[in-house]
């Protein structure tokens, strides 16, 4: 076996291991951040194909970094997608809130994944990378080309989307 | 009981438990490996001799439409799709492209064009100098490797975002004639024709939009750097080719590595607005430079309280970086809190916390010590929790201050919550939901008297409040202890 057969046997194994932690968390960011499950898809596999292809070049260090990582390519990759042709295509989509398990919800996770991702996109994306991907505010500051000082903003003024949101939410129930 | 948690857990929690049924099956593991094993048709590596050939009998039945256009674009293309990249093609294969290059009038340095084809030189060497040779050509690439687009913009010194819609349509011809995919994963770019809005008049309509949506003049639309694609897309080849208009305003245009901020507005292809949206940063959205420290030591030590210190560390928000000069969950760190950092956020229009507002204080040297308050509370609570010592130690270590609302009357204040790594938080939400134990609760007593004031227990919403995220006075008619201190 030469080196270059190692080498990409190393980096098969490293992506089916991260296809197996971070799987379901990568199309669930996908999913939340595009509002549509096909889109979702799509988005998830081509970020870990990029992953793929992005190990020779920055292969990431193990644990957190490497999830901060794959989070990023992921919302690159739905940036990409939210941009370009794919996601004027609606023909086949299957929207967000028609995937949501209701059943599963205990009366109020349902409210509030709804809210988050009902969000503007540049809020919606540093909310889904602070506290559902555990990024740090450097890390999504990097990840978005934005600086520390936007991304505390927008958590900021996300949060107070929330809390209004949810509150005249749970004021009209 | 209004319910607004929205910490880190909770949005975890509801959207692992909400999505619960969204998994990344091992349906979709096998696209990704297609994909990556060479799921593209006719992935056939090809070499740079027999690429030309086709490219020349393409470059034949092709009419110029852009000036610009040079021959080995092509090649390149071809290459792409066979063989990816040029840094991943062979040694032999980047040299023949240096000699491709120079065939069409391109002047590289002597001495390394020779060593190209020393029989000595290794083919390592070789594929360095190539690539070195390439990147004085065509400067960094846009995105990690160097692409054709990034040739493309090199020699017509503009990004390909602002491209004229010409050129775009023709490399993205010349791109989906080598890559079947191509037109279902990006949409092929095309030039308006008989039957299409002009590009003008559907520039007007995006103007349009823009003005409607964010209330820009058309001076400072002017002003904005414009990116315009006409594209059409189909999922499949069986489906119908879907029309459409992307309109980007750029703020501020795209560099290498750097994405930009834009405005973007898409139209239908008969001129309908389907969709605005924006990546601006707002002149509002900029923490003033002064106060980014303040606001991330807040938001680190905010992360701290919610998911627990353990996991905080683990994700390298490590205390000593977060307050660096005191330890906030101290006496003194609140009391040094509420002198020093209160006053400046609140004046910088930062007051996003009501601790702002929480008069926190060193103690009288006449009130009673700080071990004996927190004796004094954990009684107090064990007796909220039916003397259960087990049960209190779910709550980590209390959170003790010391709080001048009244002169005359300070007070020690003990916080319980659920300060334990996160892990252990999760099921511990679940038996506080279930009203098995309280959300936590906090003690205040006397600092002169040792006299308890109040004991309370928290619910939903205050422990996931606890150190006042919510605007002071915002939520007046739900704040704990009012009457303590009336």
């Amino acid at each position: 076996m030469t080196a270059a057969n190692v080498a990409v046997g190393d980096k098969a194994l490293i992506i089916e291991r991260l296809m197996e932690d971070y799987g379901d968390q990568v199309l669930r960011l996908c999913c939340v951040y595009l509002k549509d499950r096909a889109l979702a898809e799509d988005a998830a596999q081509d970020s870990f194909v990029k992953a793929y292809k992005a190990l020779d070049r920055a292969p990431p260090t193990a644990g957190q970094g490497e999830k901060a990582w794959l989070s990023r390519i992921a919302i690159n990759t739905c940036k990409d997608y939210r941009r370009g042709a794919w996601f004027r295509r609606r023909a086949k989509s299957v929207p967000l809130d028609q995937v949501v398990d209701m059943t599963a919800s205990d009366g109020y996770d349902a409210p509030l994944l709804a809210e988050v991702s009902s969000l503007p996109e540049k809020y919606r994306v540093v909310v889904l990378l602070h506290y559902y991907q555990g990024m740090s505010a450097e890390e999504i500051a990097a990840a978005l080309s934005v600086s520390r000082s936007s991304v505390y903003s927008r958590l900021k003024a996300a949060h107070s989307m929330l809390r209004a949101n949810l509150d005249r939410r749970y004021s009209d129930d | 009981m209004t319910k607004l948690p929205y910490d880190d857990l909770f949005i975890r929690e509801a959207i692992d438990t909400g999505l619960s049924r969204v998994r990344f099956t091992q349906r979709n593991k096998n696209e990704v490996w297609m994909r990556i094993e060479g799921g593209k048709p006719v992935k056939k590596k090809l070499s740079l001799a027999l690429v030309l050939a086709i490219a020349l009998a393409l470059v034949a039945v092709t009419a110029l439409a852009v000036t610009v256009w040079k021959n080995y674009y092509d090649t390149v293309a071809q290459k792409e799709y066979t063989d990816g990249y040029f840094i991943d093609w062979s040694a032999e294969d980047k040299v023949a492209f240096i000699d491709l290059l120079i065939e069409n009038g391109t002047v590289f340095d002597a001495g390394k064009v020779t060593k190209l084809h020393d029989a000595g030189v290794s083919e390592v060497e070789k594929s360095r100098i190539a690539e070195e040779l390439v990147t004085e050509k065509f400067g960094e690439p846009r995105q990690g490797k160097l692409e054709i687009r990034d040739m493309i913009s090199a020699e017509i010194g503009e990004l390909f975002e602002f491209w004229p819609l010409e050129l775009k349509a023709k490399l993205s011809e010349l791109q989906s004639s080598y890559d079947p995919y191509y037109q279902r994963w990006y949409g092929k770019s095309l030039v308006p024709g008989e039957g299409d809005l002009s590009e003008s008049d559907a520039t007007a309509i995006a103007r349009g939009a823009l003005k409607d949506t964010y209330g820009l003049s058309d001076a400072d639309i002017d002003a904005l750097k414009l990116s315009v694609a006409f594209y059409d897309y189909a999922d499949t080849e069986d489906d119908p080719l879907i029309r459409a208009w992307l309109f980007e305003f750029y703020t501020k245009p795209p560099e290498p590595g750097v994405a930009g901020e834009a405005y973007f507005v898409w139209l239908s292809a008969d001129g309908e607005v389907t969709g605005t949206d924006d990546n601006v940063t707002d002149e509002a959205e900029i923490v003033p430079e002064e106060m980014v420290g303040i606001a991330e030591r807040f938001l680190a030590w905010q992360y701290i309280s919610q998911v627990g210190r353990e996991k905080a560390i683990k994700m390298d928000v490590r205390p000593d970086i977060v307050v660096p000069d005191i330890n906030l969950f101290t006496v003194e760190g609140f009391a040094l809190f509420a002198r020093e950092w209160a006053q400046p956020m609140k004046a910088a229009g930062r007051g996003f916390l009501g601790i702002t507002e929480i008069p926190y204080a060193l103690p009288d040297a006449d009130s009673i010590l700080q071990e004996e308050a927190l004796a004094i509370a954990n009684a107090a609570m064990m007796g909220q929790l039916g003397g259960s010592g087990e049960i209190l130690a779910y709550y980590g270590n209390p959170s003790i201050s010391y709080r001048v609302y009244d002169v005359e009357h300070p007070v020690w204040r003990v916080g319980y919550f659920f300060n334990i790594k996160s892990e252990e938080r999760l099921r511990l939400h679940d038996l506080a939901r279930k009203g098995d134990i309280p959300w936590g609760g906090s003690v205040y007593i006397d600092a002169k008297t040792g006299e308890i004031q109040s004991v309370r227990q928290y619910d939903e919403f205050f422990a996931n409040n606890w150190f006042g995220e919510y605007e002071p006075g915002e939520f007046d008619h739900l704040l704990p202890e009012p009457e303590a201190f009336g």
